[in-house]
């Protein structure tokens, strides 16, 4: 049992003991933390703030004490703890919506970079702070065409790659360079996909379909961002169609992101995936090395902070899948060393670096990556390892010999060995094929992120 | 348990406690307040779960206990006697309030329900500073707070402590005062910075007039003020201030001074033109001479209104709220002002001439 549901466990007991009000108030968000580190048999219950430390302690201890010892015998005592309240439920945040009134002029605030509310576009995010590699060249090629060349050249630019990758930070760009470069002649939307939706609902609800009709087709360049979530939304994918269509058809720019391909979104309606498959569609995949270096030493620099070489070097050199993460260790980096006025020394940048992300650095084992791409094609993990020569597992055999060459840096004999015995030069010929066709074929290229990324996850 | 307590002290007491008793719908005995004997003192306690407000009642104790009395009964019949000592006296969770010619019997609530008010150690610092500096420091910066559920690092006080110099900080995003207090408190103060929330920071404004000192202990997410028989127990609120310190303009390009009170005269008078955003604009006039304070309205009109100053520096014209500008000149106690800018876009120091220890920062609107 992980802590949660020993936790569940405790509290739905707790609760039968206790008077609703009471339970409510005083252990709502309370959280089981484990045992402590010395196996003492200390459990340490976390509780969101002192009033309920000290209420808690004194009413309930005996019964939380009966009910853990039952799950777990071996603890003796609880200490209680406070930890914000904030950590795990966050408070419910309710934005103010600002009044449209164009005669009121906006106050410029003092320090968080401002939303400018007619666009919705971020400042913070412009072509200059775009860190450019072989990741994502191709994606900045194209929106830099994208502003020369508004709603003509590239229309509509679908962006797609995983998560925290700078699709974001690439399709705001181009909302704020198409503004910078045409002195506000241009009028432009930043939405992400769920605003799209909760204004056709909310629309729907009302009976004003119009504002929401009025609000979209009335722009030059309309940006949505992670238009996967649209997918399955019959109404909104409607509303969605109609006003591309409408958009398109006056030659206005659309520019859209998503997680993956538009053949990969499953519940994507035929006419709208032909529709975003006919402007141009470019990936942004994991940086390499140098652009994460790179990208860590400009953020570094906008800080204002001064680091280390080698640090930033083993900061990129572990931190691979995920710009944001790259950031927030960064962050965490600065503030350590801000904070003990110190540099930071190996066994904590390691913590840190842990703790971003999460999977500790972990062997992947030839076995794992044959299950992984087994069960990705949904073929016997037998027939993979042995001398089957059955068409249906030939392609995943292939992907496994080039993962195992790609990711284990395995040699050819041994990857051969491992997958039905057979010779290194099969070994040679899949992993040569695999990359020349990555480059050719993106569906190969998603198929093999989709199992890198389930290989990491593992 | 029975008490005889004069009114006035009562209601004092009451003054006290009232803002922290809470509204609660799980737990409506928030909406109570604890009344105790402790060896011949009476004491009153209120707490909304976020803050508790403790306070000691002079009167005499003539039999010891303690019972939840709720709030707001307790409070209209005080307010309304007109009899000077009041009697009260508890039985089986019944409260008997008794003077020469009125009787009341109100129901309590046993004190064992009464939330536990934390004890607060003083793990990370402790000092003494005198109620008016603290009063004067929090009234200071408090105007350029407010309230944000969206960011609660910024809902509150920021209030740090090193090398002996106490700053007070509180901003709303779009402004920033700061308050320095340097020997207000013994230099072997250690180094500390929290974040009083916005509610109990106007709790120490009002309380506490009758110390000369309040004496503050600040553990790792709470922290206790005390002095005179009253005790503030708040929740620290956990998150990082911002870099406040980036936002103060180290230098100027342009500098004015101009006398304070003037120039407020001016702002009021420019607020009643101003439109809806409640901007004026202030440009500095010819040679820099004198500044010019203007504002118009399609529907009311304009007016312009000019105050002599002296300048260096190169000339400006800046649009700002006027809230802003007049909150910032409230704060300052010197007879002249000097304003300093940047640039139309950049925010617009305020200090005292003469005076550093106060400093206040706002941002002008974009033209």
């Amino acid at each position: 049992m992980n802590h949660e549901d020993v936790w569940q466990t405790v509290l739905g007991d707790i609760e039968l003991q206790i008077s609703r009000p009471n339970f409510l108030t005083w252990l709502k968000n309370s959280q089981f933390l484990g045992k402590d580190e010395k196996d003492t048999g200390v459990a340490l219950v976390g509780l969101p703030n002192n009033f309920a430390k000290e209420w808690v302690k004194s009413r309930y201890h005996k019964i939380i004490l009966g009910s853990l010892r039952n799950i777990d015998g071996s603890i003796k005592n609880i200490d209680y703890v406070v930890v914000g309240a904030n950590a795990k439920n966050p408070i419910a945040i309710s934005v103010k919506k600002p009044k449209a009134d164009n005669d009121v002029r906006p106050q410029s605030e003092l320090i968080e970079t401002r939303i400018d509310p007619k666009t919705n576009l971020n400042p913070r995010y412009d072509f200059k702070t775009f860190i450019v590699g072989s990741s994502n060249e191709m994606a900045y090629a194209a929106a830099q065409a994208v502003v020369k060349d508004v709603g003509k050249k590239y229309n509509p630019l679908f962006v797609y790659g995983g998560v925290g990758l700078g699709k974001t930070h690439l399709i705001q760009s181009i909302g704020n360079e198409i503004i910078l470069a045409y002195k506000n002649q241009v009028s432009v939307l930043y939405v992400s996909s769920e605003k799209f939706i909760n204004d056709v609902v909310q629309a729907l609800r009302n009976k004003r379909m119009d504002d929401v009709k009025r609000k979209y087709r009335d722009i030059d360049v309309l940006i949505i961002d992670d238009i996967q979530f649209i997918g399955g939304k019959t109404a909104t994918e409607q509303e969605f169609f109609y006003t591309f269509n409408t958009l398109y058809e006056n030659n206005k720019q659309i520019i859209i992101s998503s997680d993956r391909p538009p053949s990969a979104i499953p519940t994507l309606e035929e006419r709208l995936r032909s529709r975003f498959e006919g402007g141009m569609i470019v990936d942004v995949v994991y940086p390499d090395y140098e652009t994460r270096l790179a990208i860590l030493k400009t953020k570094a620099k906008e800080t204002g902070a001064v680091l280390d070489e080698k640090i930033m070097e083993q900061i990129a050199a572990r931190v691979q899948k995920n710009i944001r993460e790259l950031e927030g260790v960064l962050n965490k980096v600065v503030f350590y060393e801000q904070y003990k006025s110190g540099q930071i020394d190996n066994k904590k940048l390691e913590e840190i670096i842990n703790e971003a992300v999460q999977v500790a650095p972990r062997n992947i084992t030839p076995n794992d990556i044959v299950k992984t791409v087994a069960e990705f094609f949904e073929v016997p993990t037998a027939d993979m390892t042995q001398r089957s020569r059955k068409q249906e597992v030939v392609e995943p055999r292939q992907i496994a010999m080039y993962l195992m060459r790609e990711v284990l840096k395995m040699s050819y004999p041994h990857i051969g060995d491992r997958l039905g015995k057979r010779d290194h030069t099969t070994a040679i010929h899949a992993c040569d094929k695999i990359s020349k066709e990555i480059s050719q074929n993106p569906g190969l290229n998603q198929k093999i992120l989709l199992i890198k990324e389930r290989l990491y996850k593992l | 348990m029975k008490l005889i307590i004069l009114r006035t002290n009562l209601i004092e007491a009451l003054g006290v406690i009232e803002r922290g008793v809470g509204e609660n719908a799980n737990l409506p005995i928030l909406k109570s307040f604890l009344v105790k004997t402790e060896s011949g003192r009476i004491l009153f306690a209120s707490t909304n779960l976020e803050l508790a407000i403790e306070c000691a009642v002079p009167g005499k104790v003539i039999a010891d206990g303690v019972v939840a009395v709720p709030f707001s009964v307790f409070n209209s019949i005080i307010k309304n006697l007109a009899a000077e000592r009041v009697t009260i006296e508890e039985k089986d969770k019944k409260i008997m309030i008794t003077t020469d010619n009125y009787e009341a019997v109100v129901q309590g609530q046993d004190a064992n329900e009464f939330p536990i008010i934390p004890s607060v150690s003083d793990d990370a610092g402790s000092f003494s500073i005198s109620t008016k500096d603290l009063k004067d420091a929090i009234g200071c910066v408090i105007p350029s707070a407010q309230y944000s559920e969206i960011r609660p690092e910024i809902s509150g006080v920021l209030v740090s402590s090193s090398d002996g110099v106490m700053g007070f900080v509180a901003t709303d995003g779009f402004r920033l005062a700061e308050k320095t207090l340097s020997n207000a408190v013994a230099d072997s103060v250690g180094d500390f910075s929290v974040i009083i929330p916005l509610k109990t920071a106007g709790e120490i404004l009002r309380i506490f007039d009758g110390a000369e000192t309040v004496d503050v202990s600040i553990d790792q997410n709470q922290i206790l003020l005390k002095g005179n028989g009253e005790r503030v127990i708040s929740r620290l609120i956990d998150g990082r201030f911002p870099d406040y310190k980036a936002v103060i303009p180290k230098e100027c390009r342009t500098e004015v001074t101009i006398d304070r009170q003037e120039l407020i005269n001016a702002v009021k008078l420019a607020s009643t033109f101003s439109g809806k955003s409640n901007d004026i604009t202030i440009r500095i006039g010819e040679n820099g001479k004198f500044i010019e304070v203007y504002s118009a309205d399609a529907s009311i009109g304009e007016n312009s209104y000019k105050v002599p100053v002296k300048t260096t520096g190169e000339r400006f014209s800046v649009i700002f709220n006027w809230r802003y500008v007049l909150d910032g000149l409230k704060i300052h106690k010197t007879q002249n002002i000097v304003i300093g800018f940047n640039s139309s876009e950049k925010p617009v120091l305020l200090i005292g001439e003469g005076d550093k220890t106060v400093v206040y920062v706002a941002m002008p609107i974009r033209g």
